[in-house]
């Protein structure tokens, strides 16, 4: 079994993962410190629309006079919540369901992996777009859609590497002994698979982050969450923006922020990779 | 061998039932309906129907009949191969999925293959030695972190706007003669964006799952067998651990290859490419059901086929599979 | 990068662009190449996008659909800058009832194909439009056609009608009777051989896939070989960096660049109003909105001027602040009497909102419901116009009323609205510079599907059907008076602004842009896309 203490230990000592840690530490810095202060009110139309950075928005205002840089601050929120909760959900969901369908493959892992595919090929957009339709538009139905269509994927490879990992002899031999799944799949499928599982996690994080931008680019987010998303998404509607000198201070910012973010949780998830990787080897 | 593809063919058509199930009722649950498309608000001149119109239209299109009626009437269509008629673009909806379908596959399976050749070529060469990995990881990451719209937007400012190298939109010139290699040349200009950003948008991923995979297979007692017995590194690489590595690559691959198509949407929406990924998101706005209809099954089709082909691959790759 | 894998990545490139020249010649064999006949006098390249194959039962009903399908096909009459002018037809005249009128057509003209047009070809498409409906021909008032001699075409209406120029002699193209008449379903009838008219051009080529046209004129064209010669509708994503780039000739610009076409720049600026409102809705079944006062203190509470300064880019330049009586000011039937019917002032909102039972009694800031349990309202709206929700609300958090966004597709937002499923919306529409029998909203023509928001008041009904019927000019415009007055009273919604639209274009000699009279071409259509500027103004023939 792996240690947990001596596995973050061991990815913090490389130097890619500790900037992802730091990373995620600083998002997560950012976020309680907008909970309690951020320079202007995010919602409160603070100045005249567009105008540049300044001392009293250091980041400029946006299309109707909203402070920018108070908006990037909210916006770390969402996203940190988004990520955390779909990077754990997708990857708990796909492992338990990815290792019993291939542990089952014959009765148990045809019906789960057809539940996969079906999932797999409904249309993400229309999807979308219905659920938008018709659930209220809160954070947490995005993340729960998310998770819903993230899943499958991990699942699928867990999945695959299953099937091959239960041919071995020594899981052949557990099975033949009488020991019942949630055994193996502790002790025995659960070490092998481990290393994927970050990836995963943090590939689901990422793709969680950069989904909910894509769910405001569609203009289907949570309109009463600040998240970048949206931002990107009013700043995309105000027409001819990309003409003026504003896209600098009202679409890079939070672009940077989501790019920053999804670079934190990869180089995280790298070095937690890594420090398997040297346990294993050890 | 025969009875395991037998068996995974008839599930794949269950599937394939559920799907068109789905995808001719999920459209209908959505609000709003194709017909009212000339009188929304969503246009700058919204034309009024009468009720009189909307009824003959509806009638038209065969909207009136029962919901079951319809759904009847589309299966014996898609059995005589006909997908039916877009009501939102006026035109045969095989003809329309057809006409798109070449600018979808082409950079977006062009640009996956490229990412996965690549992930491959870079695994193999960094990530079993050490040192050095970071001249990769630092670009790819970098890369994937921006969102794929944001990239492209980007692209789009400075590479067609400020300094106009690339065409802004398209697929090819228009009205333009070109044959030959210059007409090739002309579409490979305007598809480069838009490649390299889904290029951009799949190398990292596909570089972690070849690396993690390089990495779990690197440590097996039979590659430490292969160094015992002296055997050159390349072959070890090539033989042993790539070999072995590939299954997850190649699910991972297969995942990737069956959602490309919609993965391109915001890219083509971004570059105004005229590919099938714009065609089902206008459809979706437009609640053309026919359209969506057509393209969802092309969807669905496109996932099946890669499946089918991912499991076929797996039998190819582990042997020992085929047992199941 | 080692030599062997520089190699692949040059194979894999490779391989993509063999791939890329297959699927170019497969599209190339589908669009049909024309050569040109005629030295072009001029060429414009103007941006495209694609509106169906321009026939009349294939162009999207949409403005631009309706403008690519004109220039092949003709009307009786057409429209130009100062009001209706004679086309096919070179006069006309009408019964004392209003119910019945007479065409004489203009001698002479022929199809495309070189055969005579006559008024058998006339009947014949009033005739065929009426079996074969289609979204943008309204036909229901139509109850016969007469061709009593090749020259002369009489129309039989059920009632006089009003809008007869512009919706139907303006409107209804005429049809070569010996292309359609064996065609028994021309909605899926996408041949081009069929794209035929009496237009100034023809259809030279078309690709759906990018929405690029390629328009020749047509020498033999009754009023004379067209200025423009050849007409490129060409793709353009992004209509600045288009015209900037060179790729067309005329785009639309947003008022928030107007800066950069100004001064010493190579483009010309014309602009034009866009007969587009945007509007907030209320659910008037709904309790709280059903009372007229509280709508009333939400006129006063939403401060227009400031809204446009905040959301709209280029701020006043950009928009007009919207008329409680609806019509837009640049509309000729618009009363200035009833504008300033609703001024800012948040005292006034907050005593009309007390007055409707709806006033913040445990002192939150938040207004409470006859229950005394606060208030929470949805706001629908599309994400194109989050700004502005965002904008409305905070002046309405103003008054004590607490608002929550929610953005949703435009489809399913017009549904929504339509069927009642919500608090507040936020919403626009077009189509305002028609006539005002007809405009969403305001008229009751033709059943009036999308008017949830127009009066109930039954004087204002009774005003609106009158206008439909009347054909007097002063008498018209005192039921538009009548109308907008109880509109503005009745508040059943509150327009917000009147967007301006500018277009900039490169000087061309010969061509001179204009915005058509009485609304825009067609129904409508405000767009200076009019065939008489490619034709040439000097060649019209009164």
């Amino acid at each position: 079994m792996h240690d947990w203490r001596e596995l973050s230990a061991s990815a913090w000592r490389e130097p890619m993962g500790r900037a992802g840690f730091f990373g995620i530490g600083a998002l997560t810095l950012l976020a309680l410190a907008s909970l309690c202060w951020t320079p202007h009110d995010p919602d409160a139309i603070s100045g005249a629309s567009l105008s540049p950075p300044s001392l009293s928005h250091l980041l400029g205002t946006n299309g109707i006079g909203q402070d920018v840089l108070s908006q990037v601050l909210t916006g770390c929120r969402v996203s940190l919540i988004t990520a955390l909760a779909v990077g754990l959900g997708a990857t708990a969901i796909g492992f338990v369901v990815g290792a019993a369908a291939g542990y089952y493959p014959r009765r148990l892992g045809v019906v789960l992996m057809r539940l996969v595919d079906v999932l797999m090929t409904i249309p993400r957009l229309p999807f979308i777009i219905l659920l938008a339709a018709f659930l209220p538009p809160r954070l947490a139905n995005v993340i729960a859609v998310l998770i819903f269509l993230a899943w499958p994927q991990a699942a699928r490879t867990i999945r695959a590497q299953t099937l091959s990992l239960r041919e071995r002899d020594y899981i052949r031999f557990a099975q033949f002994s009488g020991l019942g799944f949630v055994h193996i799949l502790r002790r025995h499928l659960l070490p092998e698979l481990f290393p994927l599982l970050p990836a995963k996690a943090v590939g689901a994080a990422a793709q969680a982050i950069v989904a909910e931008v894509g769910l405001g680019f569609l203009g289907l987010g949570d309109p009463t969450q600040r998240s970048w998303g949206m931002m990107v998404r009013g700043a995309l509607d105000y027409p001819g923006l990309l003409w003026t000198d504003a896209w600098s201070w009202w679409i890079l910012p939070p672009s940077v922020m989501v790019s920053f973010a999804v670079l934190s949780f990869t180089l995280a998830g790298y070095g937690l990779d890594e420090a398997l990787r040297r346990e294993r080897e050890r | 061998m025969s009875g395991y593809l037998l068996r995974r063919t008839a599930s794949y058509l269950l599937v394939l039932a559920a799907a068109l199930a789905i995808n001719f009722f999920l459209p209908r649950v959505i609000p709003g309906n194709p017909v009212e498309e000339a009188s929304s608000a969503s246009g700058s001149l919204p034309v009024q129907l009468d009720r009189q119109t909307v009824d003959a239209i509806r009638k038209h299109y065969g909207l009136d009949r029962p919901v079951a009626a319809q759904f009847g009437s589309y299966l014996a269509g898609l059995a005589r191969g006909d997908l039916g008629w877009s009501i939102g673009y006026k035109a045969p909806v095989g003809r329309l999925i057809l006409e798109r379908l070449p600018w979808t596959l082409v950079p977006a399976m062009g640009a996956l293959m490229a990412s996965f050749a690549l992930a491959v070529l870079f695994g193999i060469r960094y990530c079993t030695r050490d040192g050095g990995e970071w001249r990769v990881l630092l670009p790819g990451v970098l890369l994937e972190s921006a969102p794929p719209f944001v990239l492209g937007g980007l692209l789009l400012v400075l590479l067609s706007v400020k300094i106009p190298i690339f065409p802004l939109s398209g697929a090819y010139s228009a009205f333009s003669d070109l044959t030959g290699l210059r007409s090739a040349i002309d579409v490979a200009h305007h598809a480069a964006l838009p490649f390299l950003v889904l290029v951009a948008s799949n190398f990292f991923s596909a570089y972690l799952v070849v690396r993690s995979s390089l990495l779990l297979v690197r440590n097996e007692p039979y590659v430490l067998m292969a160094e015992i017995k002296g055997l050159p590194e390349s072959v070890i690489r090539r033989r042993y651990i790539l070999r072995n590595a590939l299954l997850p690559v190649a699910t991972f691959f297969g995942t990737r290859l069956a959602t490309s198509t919609g993965r391109a949407i915001l890219v083509e929406v971004v570059f105004a490419y005229p590919g099938i990924g714009r065609l089902s998101y206008e459809a979706v706005l437009s609640h053309d059901y026919p359209l969506l209809q057509g393209i969802f099954l092309a969807f669905t089709l496109w996932i099946l086929l890669v499946n089918f082909c991912a499991d076929c691959l797996y039998m190819s790759l582990d042997p020992r599979v085929r047992e199941v | 990068m080692t030599p062997r894998i520089s190699r692949c990545v040059c194979a894999a490139l490779f391989t993509i662009l063999l791939l890329n020249a297959c699927g170019q010649k497969e599209q190339a064999s589908n669009a049909p190449q024309q050569k040109t006949d005629a030295a072009p006098a001029a060429a414009l390249r103007l941006p495209g996008g694609d509106w169906g194959l321009p026939t009349p039962f294939t162009f999207y009903p949409r403005g631009p659909g309706y403008l690519h399908m004109s220039l092949v096909y003709d009307t009786l009459v057409w429209k130009d800058r100062g009001g209706f002018i004679p086309w096919l037809a070179e006069s006309w005249e009408a019964s004392p009832d209003g119910a019945t009128w007479t065409f004489h057509l203009r001698k002479g003209v022929r199809w495309q194909d070189g055969r005579p047009l006559t008024a058998a070809d006339a009947k014949f498409s009033f005739e065929y439009f009426k079996r074969f409906p289609m979204e943008w021909f309204p036909m229901e008032k139509i109850t016969g056609v007469d061709a009593p001699n090749d020259a002369t075409v009489v129309i039989h209406l059920e009632s006089p009608y009003a809008p007869f120029f512009g919706h139907i002699a303006g409107s209804i193209p005429i049809i070569p009777e010996h292309v359609w008449k064996d065609v028994a379903n021309p909605r899926e009838t996408t041949d081009a051989e069929r794209v035929m008219g009496s237009g100034p051009y023809r259809l030279a080529s078309y690709d759906k896939a990018q929405g690029a046209y390629a328009y020749e004129a047509n020498p033999d064209y009754f009023m004379g070989a067209p200025a423009v010669g050849q007409i490129r509708f060409v793709p353009a994503a992004d209509q600045v960096a288009a015209l900037q780039r060179g790729d067309v000739d005329l785009a639309t610009v947003p008022a928030s660049l107007l800066p950069q076409f100004q001064g010493d720049s190579p483009f010309r600026l014309i602009s034009g109003p866009s007969y587009w409102v945007l509007t907030l809705q209320f659910n008037r079944s709904e309790a709280s909105f059903s009372d007229v006062a509280a709508r009333q203190a939400l006129a006063h509470a939403l401060d227009l001027k400031a809204l446009i300064e905040q959301a709209v880019p280029g701020g006043p330049q950009g928009a007009k602040p919207g008329s409680p009586g609806f019509l837009p000011p640049d509309s000729k039937w618009f009363d200035a009497e009833v504008e300033d019917a609703y001024p800012f002032d948040l005292d006034k909102a907050r005593t009309l909102l007390q007055s409707a039972g709806l006033s913040d009694r445990d002192g939150d800031g938040i207004c409470d419901g006859p229950d005394g349990a606060p208030l929470h309202f949805t706001l629908i709206t599309a994400s194109t116009y989050l700004r502005e929700a965002e904008a409305v609300k905070l002046m309405l958090h103003g008054v004590g009323l607490d608002v929550e966004i929610r953005s949703l597709d435009v489809k399913t937002l017009d549904s929504m609205v339509r069927d009642g499923h919500f608090d507040l919306a936020l919403t626009g529409h077009g189509g305002l510079g028609g006539d005002p029998a007809t405009i969403i909203g305001f008229g009751t023509v033709r059943d009036a599907m999308l008017s949830t928001a127009t009066p109930t008041n039954p004087d204002y009904v009774a005003a609106a059907e009158r206008l439909i019927e009347t054909v007097d000019p002063g008498e018209r415009m005192a039921l538009c008076k009548t109308m907008q007055r109880l509109y503005a009273e009745e508040v059943p919604v509150i327009p917000l602004y009147y967007p301006i639209t500018f277009m900039a274009h490169r000087a061309t000699p010969g061509i001179d842009w204009f915005y058509t009279a009485e609304g825009g071409v067609s129904i409508g259509i405000p767009s200076p896309l009019n065939k008489l500027v490619f034709i040439g103004e000097d060649k019209v023939k009164h």
